[in-house]
């Protein structure tokens, strides 16, 4: 067995859960446009994770839908930028403490084994 | 990379990715706008590497902006596209009219020496059919006019979904023929959609219609107006 290629799979397995909650904290810092909302998550991530091109477009068209960002097209730059909205930071503020419960017991996991 | 070229690389781009997603300018100029800026900025950032390269195949880009919005989903009515068939299969008889008339007309004036021929065909009475040179060229000139006129009526269906999402009949309607995902169809699924009309006026269509009207009974939501190929080829038409 591939014990390299084995892990690579596990590892994008786990990381696919964190794209979403790393927009909305990346959105939490300061609203931006697609691209350089991909490119802070692979910055904050240490290239960890990143969004590839067009990737970002139906994870943020959703997010606006289910009301927690919004996109307004800024007239003079012509940029589309996303923020989050009152319900999106009550929304991150739950999900902040949701992944925080869940990541220190997988922490703990970790450290005992 | 000159800062020109760029430029012209990226409108190219924006331009195939356009074309993946059948729907009216307005509709999809916003999706587009915001590909520009983003493309533009990976552009800036890359080390002169082609658009595709950089942010992925127009077909993938034109995938992802088709999933976050709902431009196709509503399904047109078999109504509606019956009255668009009507104009569509006019359009096909028209061309295939103008067609075998200048068929004919070079088969009356210049292929075949119509006396000689005529003669042919009058000598029968001994019960010897004679293939004369004149009496095989008839049959495979007859033959090839028979084989275009369906490439006409298949190819007409075909050509313009492919290129334009949709047939003359199917634009005065404003319909278009995507992709379940909503981005433009393949060459395969163009034809395969279309081949209830290989024969030459499209008699198998009846059935492929009524194949998929007795399959929406199962699923009217997944399979509404969906003929059996559309079910098939993974085809729908919308309202655009």
């Amino acid at each position: 067995m591939n014990l390299d290629k084995e892990l690579q799979k596990y590892e994008i397995e786990f990381k696919k859960g964190f794209s979403k909650p790393l927009i909305l904290f990346t959105l939490a810092e300061k609203p931006d446009y697609p691209f350089q909302i991909s490119k802070t998550v692979r910055e904050m991530t240490k290239d960890k994770i990143s969004i590839v091109g067009s990737n970002i477009y139906p994870i943020l068209t959703n997010m606006e839908k289910s009301g927690i960002i919004q996109g307004i097209k800024e007239e003079e730059s012509r940029k589309r930028v996303y923020s989050l909205t009152d319900d999106g930071k009550e929304f991150l503020t739950s999900l902040q403490q949701t992944m925080k419960e869940f990541v220190d017991i997988i922490q703990e996991m970790i450290d005992t084994q | 990379m000159g800062k020109n070229s760029m430029i012209n690389q990226i409108d190219l781009y924006i331009n195939e990715v356009s074309q993946c997603l059948p729907y009216s300018k307005e509709m999809k100029q916003d999706a587009l706008d915001e590909l520009r800026i983003d493309v533009q900025s990976a552009m800036n950032e890359s080390e002169g590497e082609a658009p595709s390269a950089v942010f992925g195949s127009p077909r993938d880009v034109a995938l992802n902006i088709s999933q976050g919005n709902d431009w196709h989903h509503e399904r047109a009515r078999w109504t509606t596209r019956f009255f668009a068939w009507i104009i569509d299969f006019i359009a096909e008889l028209i061309v295939v009219i103008a067609f075998l008339s200048v068929g004919l007309l070079v088969l009356i004036f210049t292929i075949i020496p119509w006396n000689d021929l005529m003669t042919e065909f009058t000598n029968w009475e001994s019960g010897i059919v004679d293939f004369s040179l004149q009496g095989i060229l008839l049959l495979v000139y007859i033959s090839i006019l028979t084989i275009l006129t369906v490439i006409i009526f298949v190819g007409y269906n075909v050509v313009l979904e492919y290129y334009y999402g949709a047939t003359i009949g199917k634009k005065l309607f404003h319909l278009a023929v995507v992709d379940q995902t909503g981005i433009r169809i393949t060459w395969k699924q163009a034809i395969i959609r279309n081949f209830s009309k290989v024969l030459i006026i499209e008699e198998f269509l009846p059935v492929d219609v009524i194949l998929g009207m007795i399959l929406e009974r199962f699923d009217p939501e997944k399979t509404k107006s969906q003929r059996g190929l559309d079910i098939l080829a993974e085809t729908i038409v919308v309202k655009v």
